[in-house]
């Protein structure tokens, strides 16, 4: 099975973005997360990707796991125009839309294997 | 537990001769979006009862089925992804399960989505109730190639399993058996363990099931596995449960485990086992689906490339919004006028001559029959086609799976008030007509943004709002009305703004970041039918609920006109100075002189106003001018009556084609009727009556004040009748405050 990536390192939602002058704002700002981790929502479209974490409080993401989006999942993106939610092929036959800032707080990476 | 609490319909007594169980149990559970509804639906016909969980706007269904000589009901539960307690629904549908213990669960799968789907299956499955699992939308699965192996899934899930198709009602067969089988079950039937979390999470709960079943207050309500479970999740709904319930120091136990799991695993507790869960799931799907080589994008998914486009989707979405507009507020209306003809017309005239018959024609008792209880129950059918068109409609976005786009496109706007991308559907409804907009409350999934939309959308200015302004607008404007009804209306827009915007940082916070999830399901041809079921339960559910506040509030005004307050009226005989209308609204009408209209006749027709806002300028005519002479009604025979109503049905319904042929751009087979022109008598009254400023004034407090009873009454259905008296003094105080500060205002700016 897939490894489970955790964000203790990271601030809470709740907590202001972090002062200007970090390493790596916004992108990888997760040392747990694999370096090539992006967000969500640069994922461009038609692209395979699987999900390694989401920077957030405990139910938020328990919520999005039950909702599909579980750490180790393959999510498709369909659609995704700057500004608009975004709609997710999510375990192959579920079509969700997910709000933009949602999507920049879930953390993923390429999946070749399901893009093959 | 007792079933006492769900206020369950009587159930037949056993008999002798039946020794099948009485008062068998089911409930449905299912996704949003998985047929659940239309399966429900289906099994009970019109068998079935609407209401709301007690204490909650959420829609309880239950319906009753005879199967085999045995009659079952049904529960609908709210649709839920899970049952944890994240939302109103999830507590709902998981207090159910819990409290009630039904007899069998029906758990609804959506075929073409079963690894989702079987996330809430799994949970259920571990509460040990009897579960029989429906493998439902089974044709659209196989459309798209999907080969799923039901006697498998069965034997691994340890339940029986029952493909169906509930739209065109196949499968509803076995799945009938299957029901009739487990009413004649004598053993307890206990599925098997189904999901295994691995060996570190599994010792902590066979530690704490261990606990769990050695409290016997405990084990007798839950399963102890189940249980344990669920405290190791940290599930907050089960956790209150068992503190009220004796069972603290399980929860602190239960605490305990599960951060001694996190330091071992490094993740907590609640993911891992959502993890573990769909780990599971991912194996079961391998095992019973195969799909073909993959065809990644559906034809859905073409479709949506234009219909979700953030530029193209749009014009298709005003467009159709553009239809249904037009077709709830304008083409319905000549059933509308058809109705109001047969009540006003014959019905009335039958009433009269009945009352004549017995001697009584020309008392109290003909006025309070004709101008009370059947104005009463006019008020209420009037709205009848309205609201048919409505559901219609709704019915046919929701079952093809536009509505969940057009909530996608909406999103955007609607966003910053709070409220969801549905609840533009409800607000546009409004500005025909504000007792569909509650209704269409309904469409939306969430508790807070159901009622949030609900109080928003009176604001929005209705069609029967429209001929004061016309009346009065003209009569003090002339040509210039025009500018007048436009800015009352963008008025209304902008208030129920500012009030969303308001309400959503008090009232409405929310305390935690949720996340903006909408699925947006396979499109699909809607079934005639069920649309149509559904239009009719609907609009019967409305006539039930609507029609005693609406008799109630007709009859009062009814009263308070006929009581005479001065010796020259006799009851039910009265001018209208003399009534004890005027005497009400000379008490009130100090209350709107800082208004610049606290006048008895103005305020007098404020209070009608409260039954249907058209009626105020009725109210106003006959407080300033004096009841019209009433035209000769000639004599006609019973036989003619009858012809009348069914010609004029005929003709209402030829109009309504014509209507609706006539939205096609480029048709016009509508002749344009000409616009009434306002009694001289009244316009002169009104110019004396009203400065400019104090017109507008009365104008933006009509827009603004507490809706009609009907909408009362649509509220006080959806939401209770806390929130909607909380609706009307909310009314009442801006559209007080708001024509206050446009009379004080305007006469500071020297406008008076």
């Amino acid at each position: 099975m897939f490894q489970l990536q955790r964000h203790s390192s990271l601030p809470d939602l709740e907590d202001p973005i972090q002062p200007a002058g970090d390493e790596t704002p916004a992108l990888a700002p997760c040392s747990d997360c694999p370096a090539a981790a992006i967000p969500l929502s640069m994922a461009p479209c038609d692209t395979c990707v699987r999900l390694v974490g989401v920077q957030g409080g405990r139910r938020l993401r328990k919520r999005l796991a039950e909702l599909g989006l579980n750490p180790g999942c393959t999510v498709r993106v369909l659609q995704s125009f700057g500004g608009c939610p975004l709609i997710l092929a999510v375990k192959d036959d579920a079509r969700m839309a997910i709000g933009r800032g949602m999507a920049h707080k879930i953390m993923v990476m390429e999946d070749e294997e399901a893009a093959r | 537990m007792s079933r006492a609490c769900c206020d369950v319909a009587a159930r037949p007594a056993p008999t002798a001769e039946t020794h099948v169980r009485v008062g068998f149990h089911v409930a449905l559970a299912g996704n949003p979006n998985c047929g659940k509804t239309t399966l429900f639906n289906a099994l009970t016909g019109s068998h079935q009862h609407v209401g709301n969980w007690p204490g909650k706007t959420i829609e309880r269904k239950e319906g009753h089925v005879e199967i085999g000589g045995s009659r079952i009901t049904l529960v609908d539960l709210p649709g839920t992804y899970s049952l944890s307690a994240f939302s109103t629904e999830e507590i709902v549908a998981m207090d159910y399960l819990l409290d009630a213990q039904p007899d069998a669960v029906l758990v609804v799968l959506d075929a073409g989505n079963l690894e989702r789907n079987l996330y809430l299956a799994t949970q259920i499955l571990e509460t040990g109730l009897p579960v029989i699992i429906v493998l439902n939308m089974m044709d659209a699965a196989q459309a798209r190639g999907l080969h799923i192996d039901v006697e498998r899934l069965s034997r691994l899930l340890g339940v029986p399993v029952v493909p169906t198709v509930a739209r065109s009602e196949r499968g509803l067969d076995a799945l009938k058996a299957q029901l009739a089988a487990e009413v004649m079950r004598t053993q307890p039937r206990r599925p098997e363990r189904v999901v295994d979390y691995g060996r570190e999470v599994e010792r902590e709960i066979a530690r704490l099931a261990a606990l769990a079943g050695a409290e016997p207050s405990v084990a007798a309500h839950y399963d102890p596995r189940w249980l344990a479970v669920k405290l190791l999740e940290g599930d907050s709904a089960v956790e209150a449960r068992l503190a009220a319930n004796g069972g603290a120091p399980l929860v602190s136990t239960a605490r305990e485990a599960a951060s001694r799991l996190e330091n071992m695993l490094g993740d907590e507790a609640d993911i891992l086992i959502t993890d573990r869960r769909y780990g599971y799931i991912n194996g079961l799907v391998r095992k019973v689906v195969t799909r073909p080589p993959l065809d990644r994008r559906t034809r859905s998914d073409h479709i949506d490339q234009i219909v979700t486009h953030p530029v193209f989707g749009l014009p298709i979405f005003f467009a159709m919004m553009w239809v249904v507009f037009q077709m709830t507020a304008n083409v319905s209306s000549h059933f509308v006028d058809w109705i109001d003809g047969v009540i006003g017309g014959p019905l009335t005239r039958w009433v009269v001559a009945a009352l004549g018959a017995v001697g009584l024609g020309g008392t109290w008792l003909e006025s309070l029959l004709t101008e009370g209880v059947i104005a009463g129950v006019g008020g209420v059918l009037v709205f009848v086609p309205v609201l048919a068109f409505t559901y219609f409609f709704i019915a046919l976005l929701e079952d093809s799976g536009y509505m969940a786009r057009a909530a996608f496109l909406m999103d955007r706007f609607m966003h910053v008030l709070g409220l969801h991308g549905k609840s533009f559907i409800p607000m546009l409804l409004g500005i025909g007509c504000s007792v569909p907009g509650v209704y269409a409350t309904r469409t939306l999934e969430n508790e807070r943004d159901r009622l949030l939309t609900g109080l928003l959308v009176p604001f929005m200015s209705c069609g029967a709002r429209l001929p004061v302004y016309l009346v009065v607008g003209v009569a003090i404007f002339g040509a210039r009305a025009g500018t007048l009804v436009f800015a009352l209306y963008i008025l209304g827009m902008v208030v129920a703004l500012l009030v969303g915007l308001l309400l959503k940082h008090t009232l409405f916070r929310q305390r935690e970041e949720m996340p903006f999830v909408i699925e947006l399901p396979p499109y699909r041809l809607p079934s005639f039918k069920g649309v149509l079921r559904h239009t009719w339960l609907r609009t019967r559910e409305f006539i039930k609920h609507a029609t005693s506040i609406i008799l109630i509030a007709s009859v009062v005004v009814w009263l308070l006109v006929s009581i005479p307050i001065s010796p020259a009226g006799s009851f039910a005989n009265v001018e209208a100075g003399d009534s004890a209308l005027a005497a009400l609204s000379r008490w009130m009408a100090p209350a709107f002189e800082p208004a610049g209209f606290g006048s008895w006749q103005t305020a007098s027709s404020l209070v009608t106003g409260f039954v249907a806002k058209e009626v105020i300028v009725s109210t106003l005519s006959v407080v300033y001018v004096g009841e019209a002479p009433e035209a000769p009604v000639e004599p006609s025979t019973f036989v003619q009556d009858v012809a009348e109503i069914g010609l004029s049905f005929a003709q209402a319904a030829w109009d309504t084609l014509r209507a609706t042929l006539s939205l096609l751009p480029g048709v016009n087979l509508m002749d344009d009727a000409p616009e009434e022109a306002p009694d001289a008598a009244l316009v002169g009254a009104l110019r004396q009556a009203f400065t400019p400023l104090s017109a507008v004034a009365f104008l933006v407090f009509v827009l603004l004040t507490a809706p009609c009873v009907t909408t009362m009454g649509a509220l006080r259905h959806e939401f209770g009748t806390k929130w909607m008296a909380f609706s009307v003094g909310f009314m009442l105080a801006i559209a007080w405050t708001a024509s206050v500060l446009v009379y004080q205002g305007g006469r500071l700016l020297g406008l008076g």
